[in-house]
């Protein structure tokens, strides 16, 4: 190192705190999202080759396997199962072309690991704001922001997101909110509604773009009273921890 | 710098490729020493570029802009400061390189898991990275044999 030591040290200790201060204060901001849009956007185009072979072999050993017929039933039968569960709950029309668009998740921000995920699908693919996201069939969020290539899917667990929902066995009608932290409450159900451990959660109505019925999940946990309501914990049937591939239910009217 | 950059492009690409199923193992963290071992009389010039590298797989992959250019920068620092200080006689053993290569490539993947507090930890992606890891810097000592060979002739 000899003479250049100094230029040595003043180059590592600046880059190590660029680095540091980056970590501590760049989480969860409106420029590093941007920033994380824009790297992904543009390395589309170098990666597409990598995603076309990962496609194709995906698809070549679900071929070989036999899934693939399997799959596109099960799809389908998700498509009549959600339209059937709109039509015997509400009279609303939620448009011809009620449909499901696969997409990979690109992106899950430790900093809000229980908030939201990035898909590689966007309004290119038909996504807006509000559409619900399942998987296997499970609601596991809403879309919250759409780019052209992308969207992000704000997640049950997320602590802003509220969804009226719906008792299966007692109908009654409560609101979903997360925790934060991987938990999620039933909220609003009147204290004297005796709820039972394993009774199914399925959404509500909430909007022309989300179709009630979807299945949330089961009662897991029976909480306090509060103000003449009682809370109650929920077990949620997607799995948040291995979200790899998501369903947004396109169509329905805006 | 090419072969930080190839290295880089490399490893985004096999990530594309395997995302879901398998953890790419740190091609870049390998490229880095390499140079910071080769170029440990003045590794001033590196330290951009590493800070680069990781800004770019933060943005691209972790989310936490700033935890992989971190880790690449005390790579490169640690890297070339050990080799500087070792006698000339030593910084060609392999044994030595193919160890400290190991060890930068375990801490570069093990910083953002632990700094983020989400991460993967010990599970088992992690463990088969390490695993893939190990093929990749047996090949880069190989490497490095080979460079210390050619230089001494």
């Amino acid at each position: 190192m000899g003479r250049a030591g100094t230029r040595y040290w003043i180059f590592f200790l600046g880059t190590l705190s660029l680095g540091l201060l980056l970590a501590a204060l760049s989480p969860g901001s409106l420029p590093a999202e941007k920033a994380m849009d824009l790297i992904g956007l543009v390395m589309r185009i170098p990666e597409w080759p990598a995603r076309t072979i990962r496609n194709a072999v995906v698809q070549a050993i679900d071929l070989a396997a036999g899934e693939r017929v399997l799959r596109e039933r099960i799809d389908r039968l998700e498509n009549e199962n959600i339209s059937l569960r709109g039509l015997l709950q509400t009279t609303i029309n939620f448009g011809s072309g009620l449909g499901v668009r696969e997409g990979h998740v690109t992106l899950r921000p430790p900093a809000g690991w229980w908030s939201e995920v990035r898909i590689d699908r966007g309004a290119k693919d038909g996504i807006r704001p509000g559409m619900g996201a399942t998987q296997n069939g499970a609601l596991v969020g809403k879309v919250s922001r759409v780019e052209s290539n992308s969207s992000w899917i704000e997640l049950l667990t997320s602590s802003s997101l509220y969804i009226p929902v719906v008792v299966e066995e007692t109908r009654d009608l409560g609101v979903l909110n997360g925790e934060g932290n991987g938990k999620v409450w039933l909220l609003y159900v009147p204290a004297e509604k005796k709820l039972r451990m394993g009774m199914g959660v399925s959404t509500a109505l909430v909007s022309e773009q989300l179709p009630p019925g979807i299945p949330i999940g089961k009662v897991s946990a029976i909480g306090s009273e509060i103000g003449g309501y009682r809370l109650y914990g929920l077990s949620l049937d997607a799995d948040l921890s291995r979200l790899y591939k998501i369903k947004v239910l396109t169509g329905g009217k805006p | 710098m090419v072969a930080l950059f190839l290295s880089l492009l490399a490893r985004d690409l096999l990530q594309v490729a395997f995302s879901g199923t398998a953890l790419v193992p740190d091609f870049t963290v390998l490229a880095l020493v390499w140079l910071a071992v080769f170029r440990c009389e003045d590794a001033t010039s590196l330290f951009i570029p590493a800070f680069l590298a990781g800004l770019f797989w933060d943005l691209r992959w972790t989310a936490v802009p700033g935890v992989t250019s971190s880790a690449y920068v005390l790579v490169v620092a640690s890297s070339a400061w050990l080799w500087f200080h070792l006698p000339s006689s030593r910084r060609g053993n392999p044994i030595l390189f193919l160890s400290w290569a190991f060890v930068a490539h375990g801490f570069s993947s093990l910083l953002p898991a632990l700094l983020s507090g989400h991460g993967l930890g010990l599970s088992s992606p992690l463990l088969s990275q390490q695993g893939m890891a190990t093929a990749c810097v047996l090949g880069l000592t190989a490497l490095f044999i080979r460079r210390v060979r050619t230089r001494h002739e």
